[in-house]
């Protein structure tokens, strides 16, 4: 603890940032100085930068503090969803190993975008005044936005990018506008004096909580403000399209439950426009996903659902809320990184899977790979004896305990689950139908996206038979 | 009644509009206008003029344009750096110091990578 | 010794399941005898670690037999392995008392000589290998289910056994009616599960924990009608498993198994788990005088019942699935009435002697290659010898001819019906012993007796060792196992007094009236029989035209067969080829393809939604924002109006 100028800071709270900022200007070092570094290589120090801010994490374990005077914090806020947001960069890192050169870009700096959009997303996760929150928010879509691109021989990566960084900036307006008018309404950043002014109440903050809210829903998907996922997720190189699926989702729900705690604490009417694109997002997400013949689309439509179901994880504020949220994305991040995972071991690091058809009979081919599929999408849709179903519980029982506008997300979570069982179950039907013929698309077998698989499914099995485990963790 | 932080932005705010648009248009009441070919031609710092505003701009102008923008507004940081350097101390410096070594970073991958050439 | 009573337990569960798990990865991959010698052994092993575990408990003070061992260790005992809702947390605990031990070791002792049986009963069958990892996981299932210290594993170890059951039943896949009988015990033994659940439900609804401990310990606390419910619901679970009325249909198809499981699962054990349940949950009976009289009342009938059906049968193995049904409810009668040391003590004897008789009857089936009809049997006795008077042994020991094991057991039931107070039952318990004598009879003479041979396929004498060995020791354990309870001498009920917390009423008491009277039963049983069917007999013709519409209803067991038919098959077949012929095409399918229609169009509005247009989404967003905001204006008004801020 040492205090500059009337500010004291915590290098302890900081190191895991500190950490994994040093492995990203190595990554970029190296590249710059080694001529012949291989991606393998640049890789590994991505991953092993992981470590160490994993390792810088531990201690943080069951802290709390709040660091440059108020903020920025290492709290329950913020602890899990670094973890998450750590195993997330290291899973995309080991995908991203199938990267070849024609995919373009140089590996340096690919790897370095990744570590500094998950530093992004830590800074938001732990940021406490807006100031940070913006900061972090920036700093996680700038980098995004290049890392839609970096598939740029491809047309569709090009288009992904230009899209995501236009419709971004939108959002950022929004957000960057709303927090102003919080500011205005509050008389300062720190979320401790955005507290009194959301117990007041006043319309200048309603307003800029309300444009806040919308920037925050574009990185969350939510729907109305979902119209990128699709086409981002599409165009985006496999490897980011899963980062940004999973990441993306943590980093911005840490800023929501933070601000759902430790700004309202409690219900709050302000927060029914949440409520309501929540419902929003699992109606569109799930029917929007009907029809998809795209799997990263398909994925994407997906992700909007889920992301509407992680909301009812908050309704009413319940102190179990967080546990419920945390729960729901770990599995909804192991589940998600073991689909992308398979996708990339049998398009061997291409999108040849990513259309449906390439599924039709892939049991016959690939059983393994199949039967994790099969257990992805179960998880996704919610049956039982996997974390999806596990999770969706505890959403159903947060909201049936939250109040009419709690019960109304409830009500809506079950609906769409009902249609994406359909969605899903078709693409475990056609997996285990039988049809003539071998498929056109290669499938690949390499080491590396195996790792993403395991990782899922074990995740995805133990947390769906034994919630307890994770329970037992006290996040 | 008593004013406001924001009846006061308000005040500050139509006065500024009043000015700048006073500026503008008060000239306009009082000059003489004879215009020729020469004066209707776009300014281009007493250069004549070589073609017609339309057509593109290649990529690269973007990419330096951009480099200077970002270079140019970290240097910003450094004014208020300055002026408190004495109270900051070793720390502030060392700070600095860091800061500009990641800055440094930055700025040699993008030189290195052919950032700033002119392909 | 602490050591030993915490891994003893443990190692003795984990035995057949080993067994199970390497046969059904090993064997295929070697020689098909190493799956028998791996199956006999693993039971063998937890048969002498039970004994051990035996004499060591019962060496124990008396106040400390009953034992409770918490799995696993402590280190792994974290919640996080366990069920844990809070506030109930379910661990792997183990009861090692003197009932559970009594009935491990009949199932692993029993077990064996079955196991060692089938090795040459199996010999020809294809599913050599499959057999005896189902017979292994039978044992493991009903190991798990006695040595349970809580009502869940129990459950477990019930289901289990129904699984096993169900797979051995059907084991001979390729023939309809097994299949047939295997899914229709399958379905009456669910009917018992859920019997068990609803009453774990309201278990844990009154005493918020269902560990025996706590339960049991609960019990006076809790009101006589909860614990009347619970009882009931046990009861049904009970009567589903042991076949008892008006559940007992599946019993006599079972017999389509081979014959080996019969002997283990629908006469030794598994089909006692009733008796076990009853006894076990005595505490809850102790306190539920209306559910323990429906439980006495049920066995009652149901041995009643069994014994006037099984004096018209002609199948074999039809007429022994009779027998239990009947001997268990004489099992049911007992613990029903309270007399739980007669009740465990019928258990162990009829293990035997029934175990016996169907092994015995299986020589005779195996001989006969598969030939289970005793109108083509006749005159057996002198080509098999063996099978005769092992078979004349059991038979003596079912009938209650003294100094045979069944004698002794089926005294003391008597003996405590009527200090218990309940002569009606006695009356009919008794009957129950005159026809259980002469359907037995009737069976020997039959089979073994009465002319020559009437079957048209020449048996062939050749019993292997294997099948010899153990159903020899059946027959000597059938006539000395009654000697456990001897007059002054009661060593059932000393073990089990510390167990049901209070003396048991000392069994092997001579009472001459009673003893009197029941062995005059069996004899005039006897007589009957020899009457009718020791000879060539006109007799029998002429009684059975006279009698021909009693013989019916006994040949058809009463109708269950057929009321069950017309009750539930019908009616439920009906509703659902209605169904499916006018309601699914328009109802329901019109229901759902029109919701799924109407779904797909929704995700064709929202396809075309997605233009890829970048102004279209941009607009969009627009659009989501301005509602947003108009929404929380409205929000802000609307309540400062209704005066909420």
């Amino acid at each position: 603890m040492m205090s500059v100028a009337g500010v004291s800071i915590s290098w302890a709270v900081l190191a895991p940032i500190v950490a994994l900022s040093a492995g990203g200007l190595l990554i970029m070092l190296v590249d710059l100085v080694s001529r012949s570094a291989s991606k393998t290589v640049l890789y590994s120090i991505g991953i092993v930068s992981c470590v160490a801010s994993f390792l810088a994490l531990v201690p943080l374990y069951g802290h709390t503090e709040t660091t440059l005077a108020g903020a920025f914090a290492s709290d329950r806020f913020s602890w899990a969803f670094d973890v998450l947001l750590l195993l997330t960069l290291a899973i995309t890192l080991v995908l991203s190993s199938l990267r070849k050169a024609e995919d373009g870009g140089s590996p340096g700096s690919y790897a370095a975008l990744l570590v500094f959009c998950t530093i992004g997303g830590m800074v938001m996760a732990g940021a406490n005044n807006l100031i940070i929150i913006f900061l972090g928010i920036e700093q996680l879509s700038l980098s995004l936005y290049v890392l839609a691109g970096t598939g740029f021989p491809r047309e569709a990566s090009q288009e992904a990018a230009l899209k995501y960084v236009l419709l971004g900036s939108l959002a950022s307006g929004f957000l960057i506008f709303g927090s102003a008018l919080l500011y205005g309404s509050a008389g300062g950043v720190g979320l401790a004096a955005l507290h009194s002014a959301a117990v007041s109440g006043g319309t200048l903050f309603i307003a800029g909580f309300a444009l806040f809210l919308v920037g925050l829903a574009f990185k969350l998907a939510l729907a109305p403000f979902h119209t990128w996922v699709p086409d981002v997720y599409e165009g985006s190189p496999l490897a980011v399209t899963g980062y940004m699926a999973v990441a993306v989702k943590v980093a911005a729900f840490a800023v929501l439950a933070r601000i759902a705690y430790e700004v309202f604490g409690q219900d709050s009417f302000a927060l029914v426009p949440l409520w309501s694109v929540a419902i929003l997002s699992m109606l569109v997400g799930n029917l929007g996903a009907i029809r998809q013949r795209n799997l990263k689309r398909l994925l994407g439509y997906s992700s909007i659902a889920q992301a509407g179901y992680m909301v009812v994880a908050l309704a009413g504020v319940q102190q179990s809320g967080l546990n419920t949220l945390l729960f729901y994305l770990f599995a909804y991040a192991l589940t998600s990184l073991g689909a992308f995972g398979v996708m990339a071991l049998l398009g061997d690091g291409t999108d040849a899977y990513a259309d449906l058809d390439a599924y039709k009979g892939l049991h016959f081919r690939r059983p393994w790979p199949a039967a994790a599929m099969a257990l992805f999408f179960f998880s996704l849709a919610g049956i039982p004896a996997t974390a999806g179903f596990y999770g969706k519980l505890l959403l159903l029982q947060q909201g049936f305990l939250a109040g009419p506008w709690g019960i109304a997300l409830a009500v809506t979570l079950v609906a769409g689950t009902l249609v994406s069982f359909y969605v899903y179950g078709k693409v475990v039907w056609d997996m285990y139908s039988y049809v003539e013929g071998e498929a056109a698309a290669p499938s690949g077998n390499a080491f590396a996206p195996w790792v993403a698989v395991a990782a899922g499914a074990v995740g995805t099995i133990v947390f769906g038979i034994l919630p307890q485990t994770f329970t037992a963790l006290h996040l | 009644m008593q004013p406001t932080p924001w009846t006061v932005i308000a005040i500050y705010f139509v006065v500024a509009l009043v000015v700048a648009g006073a500026i503008c248009v008060i000239p306009g009441l009082f000059t003489r206008k004879r215009p020729t070919k020469e004066k209707l031609e776009a300014y281009e710092c007493g250069v004549p003029p070589t073609s017609q505003f339309t057509g593109r701009f290649p990529i690269r102008f973007y990419l330096v344009a951009m480099l200077f923008v970002v270079f140019d507004v970290e240097t910003a940081s450094f004014y208020p750096w300055a002026v408190r350097l004495r109270q900051l101390g070793l720390f502030g410096f060392t700070e600095m110091l860091t800061f500009i070594i990641v800055l440094g970073v930055g700025y040699a991958y993008v030189w290195k990578k052919g950032g700033f050439s002119w392909r | 010794m602490q050591g030993f009573l915490t891994t003893a337990p443990f190692t003795i569960l984990s035995l057949p399941l080993l067994g199970t798990i390497f046969i059904a990865l090993v064997g295929p991959r070697v020689h098909r005898s190493v799956s028998a010698v791996i199956g006999n052994l693993s039971i063998l092993g937890a048969f002498v670690l039970t004994a051990m575990l035996a004499w060591t408990v019962w060496h124990l003070p008396p106040d400390a037999q009953v034992v409770t061992v918490k799995y696993p260790p402590a280190w792994a005992a974290h919640p996080v392995f366990w069920a844990h809702i809070p506030p109930l947390t379910i661990s792997f605990e183990m009861r090692i008392d003197a009932l559970a031990l009594l009935w491990m070791l009949i199932i692993t002792g029993v077990g064996f000589l079955i196991h060692l049986y089938s090795v040459g009963y199996m010999a020809d069958s294809h599913g050599y290998r499959t057999f005896f990892a189902y017979m292994n996981l039978f044992v493991f299932m009903m190991l798990l289910l006695v040595m349970a210290g809580n009502f869940l594993w129990l459950l477990v170890g019930w289901g289990g056994v129904g699984l096993a059951s169900y797979l051995l039943i059907g084991f001979d896949a390729q023939r309809t009616a097994a299949v047939l009988a295997a899914r229709k015990a399958l379905i009456m033994n669910v009917i018992g599960d859920v019997g068990i659940m609803v009453a774990i439900f309201l278990m844990y609804a009154h005493f918020g924990s269902l560990s025996y401990k706590e339960v049991f310990g609960n019990v006076s606390a809790a009101n006589t009608n909860a614990l009347d419910w619970i009882g009931i619901w046990l009861l049904l679970g009970a009567v589903a498993k042991s076949a008892q009325l008006p559940l007992q249909t599946w019993l006599p198809d079972a017999m389509e198994g081979p014959t080996p499981v019969s002997a283990l699962i629908h006469a030794a054990t598994m089909v006692t788990a009733g008796v076990y349940l009853i006894a076990r949950a005595h505490p809850i009976y102790d306190h539920a005088p209306f559910a323990a009289m429906t439980v006495a009342v049920i066995g009652c009938a149901t041995a009643f019942f069994a014994a006037t059906v099984g004096t018209v049968q002609y199948d074999i193995k039809r007429v022994l699935a009779y027998s239990t049904m009947s001997q268990i409810g004489y099992m049911i009668l007992a613990v029903g009435v309270g007399a739980y040391a007669a009740g465990t003590f019928h258990f162990i004897t009829h293990a035997f002697f029934k175990a016996l008789l169907f092994m015995a009857a299986g020589i005779v089936i195996h001989n006969l290659d598969g030939e289970q009809d005793v109108r083509k049997m006749g005159g057996l006795a002198k080509r098999m010898p063996l099978a005769f008077w092992t078979f004349l042994i059991g038979t003596l020991a079912i009938s209650g001819i003294p100094p045979f094991a069944g004698f002794f057991s089926k005294d003391a039931i008597f003996d405590q019906l009527l200090t218990h107070g309940h002569p009606v039952l006695w009356a009919f318990a008794v009957a129950t012993a005159l026809l259980t004598a002469y359907y037995m009879f009737r069976l020997l003479f039959l089979t073994f007796l009465s002319g020559d041979y009437r079957g048209t396929r020449e048996p062939h004498a050749a019993s292997s060792t294997s099948m010899a060995v153990p159903t020899s020791i059946l027959a000597v354990l059938s006539v000395i196992g009654g000697w456990l309870v001897l007059p002054g001498h009661d060593a059932i009920s000393a073990k089990l007094e510390p167990v049901f917390a209070g003396a048991l009423p000392e069994m092997g008491g001579i009472n001459a009236m009673v003893t009197g009277i029941a062995i005059a039963a069996a004899l005039v049983g006897i007589a009957v029989a020899w009457a009718l069917y020791g000879r060539a007999s006109q007799a029998r013709t002429k009684l059975r035209t006279v009698l021909s519409p009693l013989r019916a209803l006994l040949l058809n067991a009463y109708y269950f067969d057929t009321i069950y038919h017309w009750l539930f098959e019908v009616p439920a077949l009906t509703v659902a080829s209605d169904v499916a012929r006018y309601v699914e095409p328009d109802g329901v399918g019109g229901f759902t393809s029109g919701v799924a229609g109407a779904t797909t169009k929704i995700g064709d509005v929202m396809r075309s939604w997605e233009t890829g247009y970048l102004r279209r989404y941009g607009l969009t967003m627009v659009i989501g924002m301005v509602l947003v905001l108009a929404f929380y204006l409205y929000l802000v008004h609307g309540a400062a109006a209704v005066g909420m801020k």
